[in-house]
């Protein structure tokens, strides 16, 4: 069997949570503020959800560099994924971390 | 058997007979991929041509304060017609030309997956695309922006068909745009020569892959944006009518999702010529090759991430506008990364400087700019300042003009020797850069000024005496030395292609394949096949040319008038099976005049004509499957160089398989789309919750239950096909799916008015949706059998089962969600928040 970190589709695995990230707490943001739910609970709720993805993507970046190869087809996919990965929590970090300090409904 | 190896005269002549385009008036049937991709680079240059003489006749109007020149309803259809034909019938179709024309050639391949795919795509953009222009000689443009934003362009404010030429003509062209992302990507991932694997494809292929990837994904949500105001329009189902619950911000939403990553969608291949181009008069390979796929996968996600950057100004909470603002800002590091590789390629190698590196040059200098005032865009409180001036219409040239028409010249100056088979002349391209790079330059950077200074646009006329006038003529001059200029790139083609002497095959000294074929190309392009041992764009071409057309690579014959072409794993490029591709049809351009029949129907609201069309075009699609098929088992077949492999229909998970979960991945976009609209109303529009709820109570249960029933049915056809008797378990499939329709027409006929609230047309929509997925699945199961009964199938030859499969699954899940989410509204309605 393949290893994780050998798929191709790990290529995207690392963005594909940072687009999960956008929808949901995009949509929770709405949801809250059409609700009015009280500030503190949509901004812990907003929270506990970016740490969720970000929890999600240490993981998928941990596994890329434990499981590392140089060489051939699968070192490609694991090097670029691995990259890919890292990157996608950096930007995970920076496009949502204005849910610590930014009014939420305004 | 070992095919009889013939002499490489012998064996042009047997590969052009099977591969040719025939002649006179066959020409009409072309399907292959050198004629198609031809076909639409000379198509989007010709509307690219109507485009810039309508951005003339723009600033000659713009030339001095109260011109007379136009009025404003003619202004209005310019400028909605300059934006829709410069990017939807320009810039798209010009990507997915060259796309077509040189990926099978970059990739080793003989054609593309699907070339009867290619054909019927470029009908409909013609035709589309003829439709959208034509309109302007009867004087009835759509005129309401090149986004139509509602609520201006509903039928309150744009009664005429205006409005409806846009929709109904876009949605067509954008058949095409789908068809051929799905082409790209299945042809990219399947369809190279042996050995290719992955990390030794070459940065064009990456570039396209990623970019038909945003296609499939980013072009739904606009498509379903147009139905529903196509539908809005035609039968008053109120999405976007704040007064009867729609929102028109839910189209803002809708178009931007399309709109912004079509923005890197036009650049990415644009990026994909210089980092092809780069390393070639760099004399060097390219720097930082898996630096820059990263960089293309990150932009092709966050480029998804921006699209509310263009609405900051309509009221949406601080939180969500800087969660887009980080991402636009964000996104220029990716590409920051591939214009610093494509610097340190030209800084570590020996550059030699020609033509189409002043293009290059010229791309650097102007793209820069464009994506500085890009950022400056992205922050929130400079944008609220410029919004809807010309610096955001200076911004958008600057980075579309940059960053894909500069490119493209180099592209062009560099591939026209393969195009032509001929050298270029050269007389007219160094004075032809300057007048385009000077022109552009005066043309656009005085437009940041007068946007500074508050000039907004699409304004037909201004006042004098405000400070614009000065810099709109400096602009108006420089669009007129603009234009000089690519009228002479014009001429310089013509003279190249009708003075140019024969080029070499390899001009450049390139390390790509396309130029180990002869220039120009023959139909077949590779006499036979390579195997590949190294990276793809560090190829010793010189010394690969002769063997290939000698034939001793794979498939170096032809045989029983079959058009072949070798499929390989995804990821290592391992050959994997022998692709039997159709040869040329008529049957693509008969689907394509039978599709302009509906549009015309549904345009000119001649609703029998737009049904019997659409129920044509279905047959016509039913002769398609039903003319490729393979009446025996073949069992593995000789491909040359001692190998053999069975073909595409005796193997799980061919091209056809990959091209239908691309094409639902697709739809399912535009499903996710219709499920966030719906929701997006339910929340935030006026006038919720509505006086009137649908509740669609036993029937939607039976319905559910007839989707739960499906999953099973479709895994017991394929058993029995398994077992050599698919019939009956085919025939319950369709009786199925016949009932399954039933049901669902029964419960669109229980929607009270869907016209009064958008609560029922949202629940309309839904409904709609799993209607015409039943009834599709409807067809394929009838398609599949009459194949089974004319022994096109068999045990071996699984391909159409595999094909149902996936679309009975697709269909009765999102057909549940669907189901789901109209039963649960009524008591999501209660949840809201008294108005």
């Amino acid at each position: 069997m393949m290893r994780l970190t050998s798929r191709p589709l790990l290529l995207a695995a690392g963005f594909s949570i940072w687009a999960s990230a956008f929808v949901v707490l995009y949509g929770v943001n709405a949801i809250g503020c059409v609700f009015t739910w009280p500030q503190s609970l949509q901004r812990g709720v907003l929270l506990i959800l970016l740490a969720l993805h970000l929890a999600a993507l240490a993981w998928l970046t941990w596994q890329c560099w434990q499981q590392r190869q140089t060489s051939g087809t699968a070192g490609f996919v694991q090097t670029v994924g691995f990259g890919a990965t890292l990157a996608a929590l950096a930007a995970t970090l920076l496009t949502f971390s204005p849910s610590l300090v930014l009014t939420l409904c305004h | 058997m070992s095919q009889h190896r013939l002499s490489p005269i012998a064996l042009h002549k047997a590969l052009e007979r099977v591969w040719g385009s025939g002649s006179g008036w066959q020409h009409f049937s072309a399907v292959n991929h050198t004629v198609i991709g031809r076909r639409f680079i000379v198509t989007s240059l010709v509307f690219f041509a109507i485009g810039g003489v309508l951005a003339m006749l723009i600033r000659t109007q713009l030339a001095t304060s109260r011109s007379a020149f136009v009025g404003p309803d003619i202004y209005n259809q310019l400028f909605t017609m300059h934006g829709t034909v410069m990017m939807f019938l320009f810039a798209i179709p010009l990507l997915e030309g060259l796309g077509m024309y040189l990926l099978p050639k970059m990739l080793g391949a003989r054609d593309l997956a699907f070339p009867r795919l290619s054909a019927y795509g470029y009908w409909c953009y013609l035709f589309g695309g003829s439709i959208i222009v034509a309109s302007m000689l009867f004087g009835v443009a759509p005129d309401g922006g090149w986004f139509m934003y509602t609520p201006l362009s509903s039928s309150a404010y744009t009664p005429g068909i205006n409005a409806d030429i846009w929709l109904l003509g876009i949605t067509f062209v954008e058949i095409s745009a789908i068809t051929a992302a799905v082409e790209i990507v299945v042809s990219i991932l399947k369809l190279r020569a042996p050995g290719m694997s992955l990390d030794r494809m070459p940065l064009f292929g990456w570039y396209m892959l990623i970019t038909a990837l945003m296609m499939v994904v980013g072009f739904p949500p606009l498509i379903l944006g147009s139905i529903l105001l196509e539908m809005e329009r035609a039968f008053g189902l109120p999405f976007f009518d704040p007064t009867r619950g729609g929102d028109p911000v839910l189209w803002q939403h809708l178009f931007w999702l399309f709109g912004h990553p079509e923005v890197y969608i036009i650049f990415l291949p644009a990026a994909a010529v210089l980092s092809t181009i780069i390393p070639v008069f760099a004399q060097r390979p390219i720097v930082g090759y898996r630096a820059i796929i990263i960089s293309i996968i990150a932009l092709g996600f966050l480029s998804f991430g921006l699209w509310v950057h263009h609405m900051f100004t309509v009221g949406i909470p601080h939180l969500a506008l800087a969660f887009f603002s980080a991402a636009s800002m964000l996104v220029a590091i990716p590409t920051a990364v591939q214009i610093f590789s494509w610097l340190a390629t030209l800084a570590q190698g020996r550059p030699r400087f020609d033509i189409p590196m002043l293009y290059v040059c010229g791309f650097f200098v102007v793209f820069v700019i464009g994506g500085l005032t890009g950022v400056m865009l992205a922050v929130v409180p400079f944008n609220w300042q410029v919004h809807d001036t010309h610096f955001v219409v200076a911004h958008l040239h600057y980075v579309l003009v940059g960053g894909f028409v500069f490119p493209m010249l180099a592209g062009a100056y560099y591939w026209l020797p393969h195009f032509t088979g001929r050298s270029a002349v050269h007389r007219l391209s160094v004075p032809a850069f300057w007048l385009i790079m000077i022109g552009f330059n005066l043309t656009f950077f005085m437009m940041h000024l007068t946007g500074l200074l508050g000039m907004p646009r699409r304004v037909y006329t201004y006042p004098p005496n405000v400070g614009w006038e000065e810099l709109n003529l400096l602009s108006s001059i420089g669009g007129f030395a603009m234009t000089m200029g690519f009228a002479l790139v014009g001429a310089d083609f013509i003279m190249q292609l009708r003075f140019g002497r024969r080029s070499t095959r390899n001009p450049w000294q390139a390390s790509t394949l396309e130029w180990a074929m002869p220039t120009k190309p023959t139909s077949y392009a590779f006499a036979s096949l390579p195997h590949i041992e190294e990276r793809a764009d560090r190829i010793d071409v010189d010394s690969l040319a002769a063997p290939l057309a000698a034939g001793h690579g794979y498939l170096g014959f032809a045989r029983n008038n079959r058009m072949e072409t070798l499929g390989v794993d995804m990821v290592t490029g391992r050959l994997e099976h022998l692709v039997l591709l159709p040869n040329r049809s008529y049957l693509p351009l008969v689907s394509g005049l039978l599709t302009a029949a509906c549009v015309l129907g549904m345009l000119f609201k001649v609703y029998w004509l737009a049904t019997l069309s659409a129920l044509a075009v279905v047959a016509s699609f039913i002769a398609w499957s039903q003319t490729n098929t393979v009446a025996r088992d073949l069992g593995p077949m000789d491909v040359g160089r001692g190998a053999s492999v069975p073909p595409h229909t005796e193997i799980d998970g061919s091209a056809q398989w990959w091209a239908a979960l691309f094409a639902l991945l697709a739809n399912a976009t535009l499903f996710a789309s219709l499920v966030f609209g719906t929701l997006y109303l339910w929340l935030i529009a006026p006038q919720w919750p509505p006086t009137v709820i649908m509740e669609i109570g036993a029937w939607g249960w039976l319905a559910m239950l007839g989707f739960a029933c499906h999953l099973p049915l479709a895994r017991r056809a394929i058993t029995a096909n398994a077992a050599g008797k698919p019939t009956p378990a085919l025939l319950i499939l369709a009786a199925a799916s016949l009932l399954q329709l039933a049901v669902l027409w029964a419960l669109l006929a229980r929607v009270p008015e869907p016209q009064s609230h958008a609560h029922l047309a949202t629940s309309f929509a839904l409904l709609l949706y799993a209607a015409i997925h039943a009834a599709i699945c409807l067809v394929l199961t009838i398609n599949t059998l009459i194949k089974a009964r004319r022994g096109a199938i068999s045990p071996a030859r699984r391909t159409d089962f595999s094909v149902l499969r996936v679309w009975i699954d697709y269909t009765a899940i999102t057909g549940l969600i669907a189901l789901a989410l109209v039963m649960l509204m009524p008591q999501l309605i209660g949840m809201l928040p008294p108005a």
